[in-house]
Formats: structure tokens, sequence, C-alpha cells
């Protein structure tokens, strides 16, 4: 893998959602911009029915970006996988609840990745913290699976956004 | 033309959902608009299209992760049926009732999860006596809720928010979801914190009967799905309907009041007097006309022969208003304390906003209306 390669990350809805008050910073769209034009941004299709459609631009731009946007029928026997390794991730009190997709998605990319004309890692990027004590978040699961993972803040550094 | 996406659910995930969900197999066969035979299919492992696989999530109120699990999630239930002691010869559960009990069980358990991560105060169970007089009068002290405060509530929806709050000050969470097609009207979960769910869609003051109802419940430890008020209840539903009367109108109080006076000195209790003294204190002529015999203002006698009336008389339905805000909405349905919870695990970073949304069924950005409409309840 070529370690210059800039990064591909799978984006969580935790994340979407605190973008929505972000956007409003100068540069913040192009920036986005240019990162889903350079196929960097990925985004489960678990996350976008998540994320819904409520009138926010930042909601439409996700729906209308479908070449980022990960079948759900193409990482389903791996979510098994990783529900079934860690089911503290299945939150069926949830209506939604994308996080074994998140996690399925990331290291489907990660491998499809490698092995293509540009090999680059990939980044699960979440909000989500190591929660209760014995409990396992995506965080957690993401560093058994190999799987990178940071959040917000640490996204905008890798980038060298300055917001 | 392309293949319509499909996906194997583990064998059995499909049956146990339905299951819980009370949705029999012709129901859901009808609603997701395949044969019965596709579904037989499906929930023995073969392959299942993806769409349809989402209208069954939805239908059995589980997010399509739920399909994921090789062996369902232990989920404990917590609530005994105490429908036959309320006369229910054959209690059954509906698909309503179903999804009310999951709910209120699921968010049981997420509540304590953040009682544990947050240090929140156990609920104290206080019952120092099996007598409802006296433990209503020991609970009425616990929440803090005087007689001169009740009778002094402007609105049956004032009374009803202002028990609903001092209970879950107590410790314990009020969520109000539509029971649907049901002959339960609340039911209580027992556990820390202990949940009492009413029925949305009933009276207001039936509502705040069945509050007290089910408190008499969790303040005894126990729980039930209840038709609280029934005419003729006997056993724990009895005795949580004299703990609801004895809570909403204390003896000492009752008996002095002037309508009630009258009645005792030999007036009849007319519709009127007893609709009257109802409005004083926010509750239903049934629990007046309990009250009445109770206190002996009436004879057995009497109260035998307008119970069966009273104990299901209903006003005629108010005609709609507008809608509710989203925020609004959630207090309506989770109460002040519980939405508030969640919002201090997001402070903590327990949870985060997303997972919030996903708790409440609300769209993400709402969480700051939310935190508004429950500052405002907390300072009015």
């Amino acid at each position: 893998m070529d370690e210059n390669a800039k990064p591909a990350y799978v984006i969580d809805t935790s994340v979407w959602l605190t973008l929505r008050t972000v956007m409003a910073v100068p540069g913040m769209w192009a920036r986005l911009n240019a990162l889903m034009t350079d196929g960097r941004i990925v985004i489960p299709r678990e996350v976008v029915d998540e994320v819904g459609l409520h009138g926010d631009r930042l909601d439409q731009w996700i729906h209308d970006h479908k070449g980022s946007h990960r079948p759900t029928e193409d990482v389903w026997d791996l979510a098994i996988e990783i529900a079934n390794e860690f089911p503290d991730l299945v939150d069926i009190r949830k209506k939604f609840d994308a996080d074994a997709f998140v996690i399925a998605t990331a290291i489907a990319e990660k491998a499809a990745r490698a092995t293509g004309i540009f090999p680059c890692e990939v980044y699960v990027v979440t909000n989500e913290r190591r929660k209760f004590p014995g409990k396992v978040a995506i965080p957690d699961a993401c560093d058994v699976r190999g799987v990178k993972v940071t959040d917000l803040t640490g996204w905008f550094m890798f980038e060298g956004w300055g917001v | 033309m392309t293949k319509a996406a499909t996906v194997r659910v583990p064998e059995g995930m499909l049956t146990w959902a339905r299951d819980r969900a009370h949705v029999d197999l012709k129901d859901a066969a009808e609603k997701i608009e395949h044969s019965e035979a596709d579904l037989i299919g499906w929930e023995a492992g073969a392959d299942t299209p993806l769409s349809a696989l989402r209208t069954l999530a939805g239908l059995y109120n589980v997010p399509l992760s739920g399909f994921l699990l090789v062996k369902p999630k232990q989920e404990q239930s917590r609530s005994v049926d105490r429908r036959s002691q309320a006369g229910i010869a054959h209690p059954r559960t509906n698909a309503a009732l179903a999804e009310a009990l999951n709910r209120a069980t699921g968010l049981q358990s997420l509540a304590e999860e953040l009682h544990d991560a947050l240090d929140v105060e156990p609920f104290i169970v206080v019952a120092e006596s099996d007598d409802p007089e006296a433990l209503a009068e020991q609970e009425r002290g616990a929440l803090g809720i005087t007689v001169e405060q009740q009778l002094a509530w402007g609105t049956e929806g004032d009374a009803l928010r202002n028990w609903r709050l001092a209970v879950e000050r107590r410790g314990a969470y009020v969520l109000q979801i539509p029971l649907g097609d049901t002959d339960v009207r609340a039911f209580s979960v027992r556990g820390d914190p202990p949940v009492i769910v009413l029925d949305r869609n009933d009276w207001v003051r039936a509502r705040i009967f069945s509050l007290a109802h089910e408190l008499g419940h969790v303040v005894i430890g126990g729980s039930g799905i209840c038709v609280p008020g029934a005419a003729h209840a006997f056993g724990v539903e009895k005795w949580c309907n004299e703990f609801a009367d004895a809570l909403l109108a204390p003896r000492g109080s009752f008996a002095n009041d002037p309508d009630v006076a009258r009645i005792t000195a030999g007036e009849p209790p007319s519709d009127v007097i007893l609709k009257r003294i109802g409005n004083r204190y926010k509750v239903s002529p049934a629990v007046v006309w309990y009250r009445l015999m109770q206190t002996k203002a009436i004879s057995t006698a009497a109260f035998n022969a307008g119970w069966d009336d009273w104990s299901r008389w209903r006003p005629n339905p108010a005609a709609g208003g507008g809608g509710p805000t989203t925020a609004q909405a959630v207090v309506r349905d989770y109460g002040v304390m519980l939405p508030s919870l969640l919002l201090r695990a997001t402070k903590a970073g327990v949870l985060t906003d997303a997972d919030v949304s996903q708790y409440l069924r609300v769209r993400g950005d709402a969480l700051n209306s939310i935190e508004g409409e429950i500052a405002t309840r907390l300072a009015s």
C-alpha cells in the first residue's frame, strides 16, 4: 500500500449529524466536494437511510452522491459475521442501526482498495466512543478487526482542515 | 431488468421477530405482498428480497441489523399480565400491545445502562404497609404534591403533567404509547428504573387514574398489564385501584369537600355534583363515586347501583387541535426525565446524537428543541 496515498473514509451517521452544523463554515462544501470527486468518501446504504431526507442540504447531498453509496447486499454476509462476533453492535431498541454495516463496509472497502490501482488506507469516521464498561462500540470492533478508526476532529486533522 | 437484491437471514430470526411482534404469518405476508409460502421459506433461511426484508423490519419494529444475528438478543419480560384480575377472561396480546411492551422493556434496559454509566440514584421502594390509604398518603408525601396544589391546577391536562412529572422525579419513567385495539389501558414494568406506560389515546382523567394505579404496583415492587379502574377487579388490581383512589382524593380532604359534605348530609349525588367534585380534583366521576362509598357518604347499595355506569363513563371526545411539534411530541410520549437522561448521556460522551435520535425516533437536529421543551416543562 502506498503510504503517501490519501485515505478513504467510511462515514458513520453520528458524524453526518454533527457535520450538518459544521457545513456553515466557509470552504466546507468545497472540501467535501473535493473528497467526493476523488472517491474518498464512502457511505453505507444503511447510513444513507439512517441520515434520512429532512430538507437539509447535506442530507440531499448525501442522497444525491450515489456513487459513494455501498449496497447493503454486498456486505450482508460480512455484516452477519461482524454482528455475531460483536453482538453489542446490534441494538434492536433503535429504528435504524448501521454499526455492523459500517464496519463490514470498511473491511470490504479496504480489501477492494488494497488491490486497486491506487491502494490506500480506509478509515471509519465515527463519533461513537467506547461506551459502557464491557460493551463493544464501533471503535472497539474496528480495533479488533484491524480497521483504522477516527472521529470528526481526527478526520479534519488528517485532511489538514483548520476548522 | 436487474435482479432484485437478496440476502439470507439466519434461520429462525424472522420467526423470532414475527412472534415478538405478535404478527401472524397471514398478516405479515399480506403486508409485504408476498405469499405465506415465500415467508415460510425466508424464515427457514432461503434467499430473501432485501426490499421485503426492510418492510418486515418496519412491521416487526426491529432495525434491519436485528436480522444479522444468529440468535435473538435476551429480553427479559418484567410485566405480569393482571387482566384476569380485572375481569378479562381470556387476555390477548395484539401487535399494538406487543410493540408497546417491547418498546417499554427496551427503553427500560437502556435507562438501566445509562443509570449505571451516569451513577443515577436508584428507585426506592417505600412500602411499609399493605393498607392502600396509608401507603397512598406516604407516597403523596414522596411525590411532594399537596391537596391545595392539586385543587389549584387549572385543567386536567395540567393535572396529568404535574402528576407525571412528580412520578418521574420520584424515579419512575412514564411513557405514553397508543395501545390501539386492546383492552389494556396501562402497564408497568418492574425494575430499576421502573417504567409506567399509559394509553396515549385514553381520556386524560383516565390516564391520571392509570398513572396512580400503576404507581401502586411500582411502590410495592410489582408490575402489571392492567385495566385500571375495572368495575369488578380483585386481588392486587383491586388494591391498586384503591391506592389510586386514595392518592388522587385523600380521605380527609375529600370528606371535607363541601359537595361531599352535602351528600353525606343526605343530598342526592346528582351527575352535576359528581362531575363538579371530579373537576375540582381532576379525577373521573368513577373515582368520586368510589370515594363517596369509601367515606360512607353513600351506602354500599347506592354505590353498587351506580358503579357499572360510572366506571365506564367517558366524556365525548374533544375536537382535535393542531399537531404538536417534534419536541412537544417527544415530551408527550417519553416524559421529561427519559429524554433528559439521554441528552445527559450525550454530554457525557456515553451516547451520540445519532443514538438518541434513533432511540427517540426523531431526526438528529431535533435534540436542541427537545432540550428547550424539557427546560420549559421543568420551569413551568
